[in-house]
């Protein structure tokens, strides 16, 4: 082994300041979570992360002597920021970038430790640079870390703070303040092996792709989705007696809606809420498409579905205004999905129900974080887990358990073809349906040579979580990947066991 | 004589199975870990990087001493950086640019042009002449978000 991970922190969706939400996204892959918001990416494709507070991003590996990595980076210079490496929960050295720009090597804490090495020159606010480290832990070690490519503190210190000559973790750190770091395309390698042991100093970055049409497939359709089911936003949105409320939605594909469910906020027992969907007439909403019965009471934190009464055929590429009516007035009861701003909202009796036409509506409203509970029309494996990002819970998934059952997909190409790929990492966002036995593997299928990566048998945990397996050369001769091998390969997931 | 009879009102069959649930993929992906562009060094004479192969290059690096002319063109490209000591001249252009900075010191001239310009950063010293000027947005030093800036010092 010699890739202990890469990270290029653009799975977990769009921009989102609901650190709530970007931690259940993020579990699996990091260990510890704590004020984590996703940013605009530094470097050309995806997103980062930034700091919803004093962050902490923690990931716990397997104990090593040496550490070598990289992160990109970029801060306002009004808080420390930096890297701390672990020892369990005990800090054995840390790079710090400081508020003056200077950056340092400290024995113990980021912060406050012993400097063991300090750059000559600063970096200047809002600046964007590749920092990379290669740290032997010791009381008298050798230690390097570069900046953008170019060495700027080396030499050899005591680099532990705790009795073992070892590391078990790595944290990315803000220490207060909001958007004040950004962190981008990180990884972590450790000595071993012949490839992917040493800084890699030529600015490298993480592109990450998704499924975009099915290759070959085994697994059962669970769920599926219409509109994201996950808070990029800790605004709140609040009914109104007798309010109407939609916002546009367009399908990808064919489907049928079945219901439409609500992110809830706020208990109220006796709010009486009924779905609606509606046809678009000109960028509003026109004809009511269908109705369902009344559903009473909702509960804080607790998904609302709303039943339809008639199913309702969607075409794909069409617009539709889905939404729902609402009888009392219930503060903050709703989550709100992001800050688009595309909800409309009217006055509509809630005991006249559904109006056969649209009412006129305000534009401007609070998109509410509420989706559509679909079936496809025709079966598509890639559409339930590629959906960006993928839902925290069972609202779009595919699921088997049949031992050697394996889902493959054909995967986006990289935005340009690399002079070099140091290594490919499978992520799968999944679980166990229940407490059973089931182990799987991350499959990536180059021409006919089908490989598990460096991780097979794995067991997903029983909430959803990232599990990964790294690729560091092309299974296919197990020789380095190129973009066209990497992007001619199907990727996916099989039952092991 | 009474038959006696056994009654029964409720029968179930229960069966000790292996429980062996469903895994379950709610989202899958790739992350690949690639390259980016860099000429590093010292380069005594010329330098130039331009043309299709950085066309949406997403990094552009130029480190190091630099003693007569670098100069670097992409059309689409995400990321350039020219960084080091330039002692004659140096020239940025590109279009689409996300980001752009010119870093160190420029001893004769520098100039970065481009439009759609995502961000524009000049620091270090500059002796004689640099030029930034972007269409779209533009930040030079503390200044940012600044449309259609030009700059002229030395």
């Amino acid at each position: 082994m010699a890739v202990i991970m890469v990270e290029g922190f653009d799975k977990y969706g769009p921009a989102n300041s609901n650190s709530t939400s970007v931690t259940a996204l993020m579990v699996g892959e990091w260990t510890t979570i704590t004020a984590v918001n996703i940013a605009a990416p530094l470097s050309a494709t995806g997103q980062a992360v930034t700091n919803g507070g004093a962050m902490t991003l923690t990931k716990t590996i397997t104990a090593v002597g040496r550490i070598i990595g990289g992160v990109r980076f970029s801060s306002v210079l009004t808080q420390n920021i930096g890297v701390q490496f672990l020892d369990g929960a005990s800090s054995q050295c840390g790079i710090q970038i400081a508020v003056t720009g200077i950056i340092n090597l400290r024995n113990g804490f980021y912060t406050t430790g012993t400097i063991l090495g300090s750059s000559a020159s600063a970096i200047s606010a809002n600046t964007t640079h590749y920092l990379e480290w290669d740290i032997t832990l010791g009381n008298s070690a050798s230690y390097n870390v570069y900046l953008d490519g170019v060495s700027i503190i080396s030499g050899t210190g005591d680099t532990t703070a705790t009795a073992n000559n070892t590391i078990s973790g790595v944290s990315l750190q803000v220490a207060a303040g909001t958007n004040l770091a950004t962190f981008d395309d990180f990884y972590l390698f450790d000595s071993t092996g012949s490839t992917n042991n040493a800084p890699l100093l030529t600015s490298p970055r993480i592109e990450t792709t998704a499924p975009l049409s099915d290759s070959a497939v085994q697994f059962a359709i669970g769920a599926s989705v219409l509109g994201g089911t996950v808070a990029r936003t800790t605004t709140n949105f609040s009914t109104a007696a007798n309010q109407f409320y939609v916002r546009p939605f367009t399908p990808s594909r064919a489907c049928t809606i079945n219901s439409i469910s609500i992110s809830v906020n706020a208990t109220s027992a006796t709010v009486n809420l009924r779905p609606v969907v509606y046809s678009d007439s000109s960028g509003v909403p026109g004809s009511l498409l269908s109705g369902g019965s009344t559903v009473t009471g909702i509960t804080a934190a607790t998904i609302a579905t709303l039943p339809l009464t008639t199913p309702q055929s969607l075409t794909a590429g069409t617009q539709y205004w889905l939404g729902y009516m609402a009888d009392i007035a219930v503060t903050n009861a709703f989550q709100a999905y992001d800050a688009s701003a595309v909800g409309r909202t009217a006055t509509s009796t809630f005991s006249s129900g559904a109006p056969g036409t649209a009412p006129s509506t305000t534009a401007g409203q609070t998109t509410v974080l509420l989706w559509g509970n679909v079936t496809l029309a025709s079966a598509a494996n890639f559409y339930e887990v590629s959906q960006s990002p993928p839902p925290a819970a069972d609202t779009s998934y595919v699921a088997d358990g049949t031992v050697s059952d394996e889902d493959l997909y054909n995967f986006a190409n990289l935005s340009a073809v690399p002079a070099s790929i140091y290594a490919v990492a499978v992520k799968a966002f999944c679980k166990r349906s229940d407490s059973g036995a089931r182990t799987v593997s991350l499959r990536m299928k180059s021409s006919t040579t089908d490989g598990g990566g460096s991780s097979t048998g794995q067991t997903p945990a029983t909430s959803y979580a990232w599990i990964g397996s790294n690729f560091e050369t092309d299974p296919n001769g197990s020789i380095p990947w190129t973009g066209v091998n990497l992007n001619a390969a199907t990727t996916g997931i099989k039952i092991d066991a | 004589m009474a038959v006696t009879q056994g009654r029964f009102s409720s029968v179930v069959r229960e069966a000790l199975n292996a429980s062996t649930g469903q895994a379950r993929l709610a989202g899958i992906v790739r992350e690949a870990l690639i390259v980016g562009v860099g000429l590093a060094g010292r380069i005594s004479a010329q330098s130039s990087a331009k043309g299709a192969v950085t066309t949406t290059t997403a990094g552009v690096v130029l480190l190091g001493k630099i003693a007569a002319t670098s100069s670097a063109r992409a059309s689409a490209q995400l990321r350039l950086n020219v960084a080091g000591t330039i002692k004659a001249s140096a020239t940025a252009a590109g279009y689409f640019l996300e980001s752009a900075s010119l870093a160190g010191r420029i001893a004769t001239m520098s100039s970065g042009a481009m439009l759609r310009v995502g961000q524009v950063a000049v620091a270090g010293a500059i002796t004689a002449q640099s030029k930034a000027s972007a269409v779209v947005n533009l930040q030079v030093g503390g200044l940012k978000r600044q449309w259609g800036v030009t700059i002229n010092t030395g």
